[in-house]
């Protein structure tokens, strides 16, 4: 999640952290409140285990193959250890008259703490019922699709963007665009092309590099636009100018003075979605959706003739950046989506489908060692970069999807 | 008119559920909900069940629901430990042993009501009736005196005993909204970016011994071959990490307690078995010719009896010692699903009560003869055409179809302000 | 066998053997060339299949190639080395082999592990081995399927864009489809055997077209070949009874890679053509040696004209004068041995003609002197008493009356005697002299000797004289043809010598017997006996032992045998009596008739 402090209509940034705080509360509250549940239960799972074992010593595994959050598991067990301490029954690591493996399961209807109590060659099982307040987190189809990210360069100064196409790379920071290409199976600069722009930059730079035929590349900056060749030898012009940057399948005219695009897009819509900092476009069969992370803090879906906002409570940890790209899942378009958060936080980025009129989540968040800064879409990938807040260098990645096995 | 039209092999059990309907039912969650039985009660230790039955309720035929009908139905289900009698819009069940989970039980579809129409066909009260059959196909209307409201679609077309490659035709061709997929299809499918419904694994299959052979008599034999199959190569590789492997008759997310049983392949005590058994005439696993992988299964599960040493030959068609067969998840509530897998797959279901104890050693001990033994749970996939909106299933896979309406040609995402 | 069969014979057999003996030489050397021109037809087709096998190997060995180089499988090969999951691509190897029409394709890892196979998709995970080179020309297999095991010809192939490697294994099935493709001779088929563990079974044949029936018998011949050290082994197989239903095979073992035996490659050539052609040479041979036997009748027909005729006459003109017809003359023709033959033959029976007529003049005159000695004897015998008579009486003239007329008296009975003897001497001649022709009927043997005894009873028991006791052994015996008057005085005439030899008295004993062709009649006597010399002399006429008696009496007997076509023989020894046996012929005309015909 990007700081949105400049010049934001609505303090989106210290909203989220706000909200954020709020959600963090909320669920210290609940895990509290969790936490007390599990007294009784626990306790009746000791009591049959001490049953079935006797006074003694045992080894104590306890497995975790619930949704339960990790948090709650360490919890049971420590309230195992000490209602089989109070029962007479002793926790040791080895050498024990008893081995009792414990494994938190669930069902469609409650959790389901299962214990296994061996004892020489004969085995016990005890089981405990938990009612379970919530339906189980895990999606019904649990999680189809897995984020994979390769880091491609890291730098001291702020990389923009970046896209590989073969056995070249090229990398856009504030300054200069750089070619790399692929040697010993690391990435060489080759050549290095430095730009000045008419005007100065807006803060938080953002920049798009747009790759084209005949190995050139446009680049997209607030007010200038540039085109590198690279085909004999490398070659940079610029020029001052508003021209559309695209956006998947759109075009969309960026404010050269801010960090966001105007919400102006061509071909343009019925409605317009506003002022957006982001936007992922994803096809249907007769039409394409515009998903756009609205400077109001709020995510827009717009599909040319209709205009739509989601509902807050759906989008709430929704960040600023989103990238859609082709996950060779189902449901065609993967829209990456960073999580909400302030430049002090670790990023993540999770992938959605709309496959109706709500987005599903449809993988696990994968961490970044820090805020996300930029995320483009490049044909089949993506590239994040995110900034490492233990070495404060600028990582750039290729970001792709996969469906699960 | 909206028409919803599905292509499969066979007559999905969910549409039992669209025609006809029972006392109960068992939501998404496992837990029971009314349907025409609005409440129950259980007095005399279990003994006597009383259930209300619902008002406003019609045949499809507009008799009114009552208890005579309801009562005439479940008296001829052979072999219940209950009986049942009207009461004053109610139905009353008596037994002699404790029947704590009978709720859940009547649950199953084959306790669905029906009544008898006046020209001698079975009609039932729910959202949908059966229009017309044509062959293997049928068509389904309507209900618009449905008590719980009458569907979106006006009716559906069920094209049944459609060959896997029909139906993908059928998909492509704009003949069928919604087709079945072969779970080791999944992936590819997801590949081609299709829209997919793609259940929890609830479907599972099994080698069932179907032949009275004296070898297959002796329960070390059958221990042995369930020992020597790699479950994990037929989950990860013929089915392409669908699903998962299965150790017990019910998948862990329905029991909680699957993990409990063995499922990994121990070739060394499958060997100790067989040599203890001696050696044994040849064995023949027989699968459908028409279904490759059922026989690539059953190659597979060949091979790996010969690595114990038992001749096992995969022959195609009905006459094989072992068979595989797939069984559906009946109930989504643990004990009624238990016993109605164990009925489908013609293993003893008598006495299943609803705690989770008792279901773990009624499982076990069904498990534990080996006349049925589980290789994998399965996801039900569902491949569907974009214009098919409100799609659910449970999480067996059942599709709940009341819910469903179709787009126009040219729908675009709804509009709320 | 006469000389001109035995001629005949020689001339047939000569024939024979000299055409079996072409007909065998021709029929060994159409062998050896058919069998030659099979052999080369066969080395022929082992050389198209070697060819065919060749450029199934290349088209195989190019088709692996095209897979294991293809981007698909360098993509896979990546992906795995990087670690990635093989379950992804159990199918590939399906779809790789009905993309380039193999019937054998897998993908191995490193570690030979299967990742897909074509053949056998249930196979995933299990391991191959790993092939020791991955480059090379293709080689046959066997390669185990679900159903069985089957030959195939394969190649291998690294896929080196990883390190280690990836190998892809394809091949092409040699199943009846490869066999079929071979265009063969007409006569000629091939089949193909897949050796599984050694033991043979018809069901590993593999034949284009029909079911092979009868494959059992083509046993020997596979398990010979599996056995020779991998040579290639001939035989041939009867496929029923009929010869031209044979085949000639010839195995071929097939090695796989490893050395080891996986096949044999069975190329049949039928035998029917050779079968015909040696029946058709026999069939020829036959007719020639027939006409040849015809032939050699001809000749020795026209031999016998000019060789055997001559010689056959000779022969006959031998038989005659053996026969006694001493006038026997043979014609000549020619001056050649056979000619000079003839005219010595000619000259031989004239000589014997004279020198018989010599003989039978000195016989007369023998005769006639012996019957001049014998009569002279004889009637010196009462000469001489008539001659002492008449001297007696000539002396007596002077004597007184009554001394005269006494001695007349005396002289002329004695005279009288005399003259009575000679009477019955010169009469006794007479009969001999005139013994009549028998007059035939048919007489009962035994009826006749019952007779005899009846007529003699009285002098067997003669007073003065001891008995002679009769004894009658008379079997059943048919009547004969004879003359009952003859054979009367012929046992008579045996009796009485019977007698006459039994002065002690003793036993006659008269015996008969029927013989196949005679009836047999024994006068035995118990008397003196007889020496040899007297035996020898027996029917000499004018011989007798006896004191009185002309010696005629046996020999008569042997006339009257004689003209009775019958025999007489006599056993005796001196002191053990004697037995006269005759023999006489059941049927006297037929006796007559298979006498050969008198020459004369």
């Amino acid at each position: 999640m990007r700081a949105r402090n400049y010049n934001s209509v609505f303090r989106m940034t210290g909203l989220k952290r706000h909200l954020w705080g709020v959600i963090c509360a909320s669920l210290l509250l609940a895990s509290s409140a969790f936490a007390s549940n599990w007294t009784n239960p626990a306790n009746d799972l000791a009591k049959a285990i001490a049953g079935a074992s006797g006074p003694g010593t045992v080894t104590l595994t306890v497995t975790n193959a619930s949704s339960l959050p990790k948090a709650d598991a360490g919890e049971i067990q420590r309230l195992l250890e000490a209602q089989l301490r109070m029962g007479g029954v002793r926790v040791v690591s080895a050498n024990a008259n008893s081995d009792v493996r414990v494994t938190l399961s669930e069902n469609l209807q409650s959790y389901l703490w299962v214990a296994e109590i061996k004892q020489g060659n004969e085995s016990r099982v005890e089981m405990i019922a938990v009612a379970r307040t919530e339906a189980p987190a895990v999606p019904k189809s649990g999680p189809s699709v897995t984020i994979h990210k390769t880091l491609l360069w890291s730098q001291p100064t702020q990389i923009l963007d970046a896209y590989v196409d073969g056995n070249r790379m090229v990398l856009l920071d504030a300054t200069a665009v750089s070619v790399f290409s692929m040697s010993n199976g690391k990435w060489q600069n080759s050549s290095s092309l430095q730009f000045t722009a008419g005007h100065n930059f807006p803060r938080d730079l953002r920049g798009l590099l747009v790759p084209r035929k005949d190995q050139q590349a446009d680049i997209f900056l607030p007010g200038t636009i540039c085109n590198v060749s690279m085909s004999a030898g490398y070659a940079i012009s610029c020029h001052d100018g508003d021209d559309p940057w695209p956006l998947g399948n759109k075009t969309a005219l960026f404010n050269s003075g801010r960090n966001y695009f105007t919400g102006a897009l061509i071909p343009a819509a019925n409605r317009s979605s506003g002022p957006f900092y982001s936007l992922a476009t994803v096809e249907r069969s007769n039409y394409t959706l515009a998903v756009l992370t609205g400077v109001d803090g709020r995510v827009h879906l717009n599909d040319g003739v209709n205009e739509r906002v989601l509902a807050a409570t759906t989008t709430l940890d929704w960040g600023s950046d989103l990238a859609a790209i082709k996950g060779q899942c189902g449901g065609g378009m993967e829209i990456l989506v960073t999580s909400a958060g302030d430049d002090t936080m670790a990023d993540s980025l999770r992938a959605f489908e709309i496959p109706d009129r709500e987005p599903v989540q449809v993988s696990a968040a994968t961490d970044f060692p820090g805020p996300i800064t930029a995320l483009w879409t490049h044909g089949e990938t993506a590239t994040a970069v995110a900034r490492n807040l233990r070495t404060g260098s600028y990582e750039a990645y290729s970001v792709s999807v996969t469906c699960n096995q | 008119m909206q028409t919803v039209v599905m292509s499969g092999d066979s007559t999905p059990e969910a549409l039992d559920g669209l025609a006809f309907e029972t006392l109960v039912t068992i939501d998404d969650s496992g837990h029971l909900q009314p349907a025409l039985a609005t409440s129950w009660t259980s007095s005399n230790n279990g003994l006597r069940w009383e259930f209300e039955l619902r008002h406003g309720v019609t045949f499809h035929d507009g008799t009114p629901l009552n208890p005579s009908p309801v009562v005439e139905t479940l008296s001829k289900i052979s072999n219940q430990p209950w009986r049942v009698r009207p009461g004053n819009n109610s139905v009353i069940f008596e037994s002699d042993s404790a029947l704590p989970n009978l709720p859940a039980m009547l649950s199953l579809p084959q306790f669905a009501i029906s009544a008898m129409s006046s020209t001698g066909e079975a009609v039932g009260t729910g959202p949908f009736q059966i229009d017309r059959r044509n062959g293997p196909s049928f068509t389904l209307k309507a209900n618009d005196d449905y008590w719980g409201g009458r569907p979106f679609i006006d009716a559906l077309e069920l094209l049944t005993s459609r060959a896997p490659r029909d139906q993908q035709n059928d998909f492509s061709f704009d003949r069928a909204d919604v087709i079945g997929l072969a779970p080791e299809q999944l992936r590819r499918a997801q590949q081609d970016r299709l829209r997919l419904g793609v259940s929890r694994p609830a479907e599972t299959l099994f080698v069932v011994i179907s032949s009275a052979k004296a070898e297959l008599r002796d329960v070390r034999v059958r221990q042995a071959i369930s020992l020597a199959i790699d479950r994990e190569a037929i989950h990860s590789v013929i089915f392409q990490h669908q699903g998962e492997t299965a150790s017990g008759l019910l998948p862990n997310w329905l029991s909680g307690y699957e993990f409990l049983f063995e499922s990994s392949q121990d070739l060394t005590r499958a060997r100790q078995l067989r040599m203890e058994v001696g050696q044994t005439p040849a064995i023949s696993i027989g699968y459908d010719p028409g279904d490759p992988t059922e026989r690539v299964i059953a190659e597979r599960i060949a091979l790996n009896a010969h690595d114990i040493g038992l001749n096992m030959q995969a022959v195609a068609g009905n006459s094989g010692d072992l068979r595989i067969r797939s069984v559906t998840l009946p109930s989504l509530d643990p004990a009624a699903a238990l016993s109605g897998s164990l009925d489908r797959l013609g293993l003893p279901s008598a006495s299943i009560m609803s705690t989770t104890e008792s279901l773990y050693a009624s499982e076990r001990a069904a498990l534990q003869t080996y006349e049925a033994i589980p290789l994998v749970h399965l996801p039900r996939v569902t491949m569907l055409k974009d214009r098919v909106r409100d799609w659910s299933a449970s999480p067996a896979g059942e599709w709940q179809l009341d819910r469903v309406w179709l787009a126009a040609r040219n729908a675009r995402v709804e509009v709320h302000p | 066998m006469s000389f001109r069969r035995r001629l005949l014979a020689v001339f047939s057999v000569m024939i024979v053997a000299t055409v079996v003996a072409i007909a065998w030489i021709i029929s060994v050397r159409t062998k050896q060339v058919f069998e030659a021109a099979d052999a080369e037809r066969t080395e022929a087709l082992v050389r198209q299949f070697q060819q065919e096998f060749q450029r199934r190997g290349e088209s195989v060995a190019h088709r692996v190639d095209a897979i294991a180089q293809s981007e698909a499988t360098a993509r896979m090969a990546l992906d795995l080395a990087q670690g990635g999951d093989a379950a992804a691509y159990v199918n590939d190897a399906t779809q790789a082999a009905q993309a380039h029409q193999l019937d054998f394709l897998e993908f191995l890892k490193p570690d030979g592990a299967i990742i897909s196979s074509a053949q056998w998709p249930a196979r995933f995970g299990y391991k191959e081995q790993v092939p020791a080179k991955a480059t090379g020309p293709a080689f046959l297999k066997r390669e185990e399927l679900p159903e069985g095991s089957a030959l195939g010809m394969f190649a291998v192939r690294a896929v080196k864009v990883s390190e280690p490697p990836i190998y892809v294994i394809g091949g092409e099935r040699l199943d009846r489809d490869f066999l079929s493709s071979i265009s063969l001779p007409v006569g000629m088929r091939a089949f193909l055997y897949r050796n599984q563990n050694g033991v043979f079974d018809a069901q590993n044949f593999i034949v284009p077209g029909d079911i092979l029936s009868g494959a059992d018998k083509l046993a020997p011949i596979v398990q010979a070949a599996e056995e020779n050290g991998g040579q290639e082994v001939r035989g041939i197989v009867h496929w029923t009874g009929d010869l031209a239903d044979a085949e000639s095979f010839h195995a071929i073992p097939l090695k796989g890679d490893d050395g080891n035996l996986i096949g044999v490659l069975l190329v049949g050539s039928s035998r029917r053509a050779l079968v015909e052609l040696v029946h058709h040479i026999r069939a020829v041979a036959l007719t020639v040696g027939g006409f040849g036997i015809l032939a050699a009748i001809l000749i020795s027909m026209w031999l016998a004209t000019r060789v055997t005729r001559p010689v056959e006459e000779l022969a006959i003109a031998a038989g005659s004068v053996a026969a006694g017809n001493w006038d026997t003359h043979v014609e000549v023709a020619g001056t050649d041995e056979l000619a000079q033959l003839a005219d010595s033959f000619n000259k031989m029976t004239h000589e014997i003609i004279e020198h018989r007529e010599r003989l039978v003049q000195s016989e007369r005159v023998a005769a006639w002197r012996e019957l001049a000695r014998r009569l002279a004897h004889e009637l010196k015998n009462p000469l001489f008493p008539l001659q002492i008579t008449v001297e007696n009486l000539l002396r007596s003239r002077h004597l007184p009356e009554a001394e005269f007329d006494e001695i007349f008296r005396e002289s002329t009975a004695t005279l009288l005697a005399e003259i009575a003897n000679l009477k019955t001497i010169i009469g006794r001649f007479s009969d001999f002299s005139k013994m009549p022709q028998p007059q035939l009927q048919r007489v009962q043997i035994n009826d006749l000797l019952k007779r005899i005894v009846a007529l003699h009873e009285p002098q067997f028991n003669a007073p003065g004289r001891p008995p002679i006791k009769p004894v009658l052994e008379l079997s059943a015996i048919p009547e004969i043809d004879a003359d009952p008057d003859l054979l009367h005085r012929v046992f008579s005439n045996l009796v009485l010598n019977a007698m006459d030899a039994m002065p002690e008295g003793g036993t006659l004993t008269l015996r008969t017997r029927e013989l196949e062709n005679a009836v047999q009649i024994e006068v035995s006597d118990s008397g003196t006996g007889l020496t040899p010399e007297e035996r020898a002399r027996l029917f000499t006429p004018y011989y007798t032992s006896k004191r009185h008696g002309t010696g005629l009496g046996l020999a008569i007997v042997q006339s009257v045998i004689s003209d009775h076509r019958g025999s007489i023989a006599v056993e005796s020894e001196p002191g053990r009596g004697a037995t006269f046996s005759i023999e006489l012929p059941k049927h006297l005309e037929s006796a007559i008739k298979a006498e050969p015909a008198r020459v004369g």
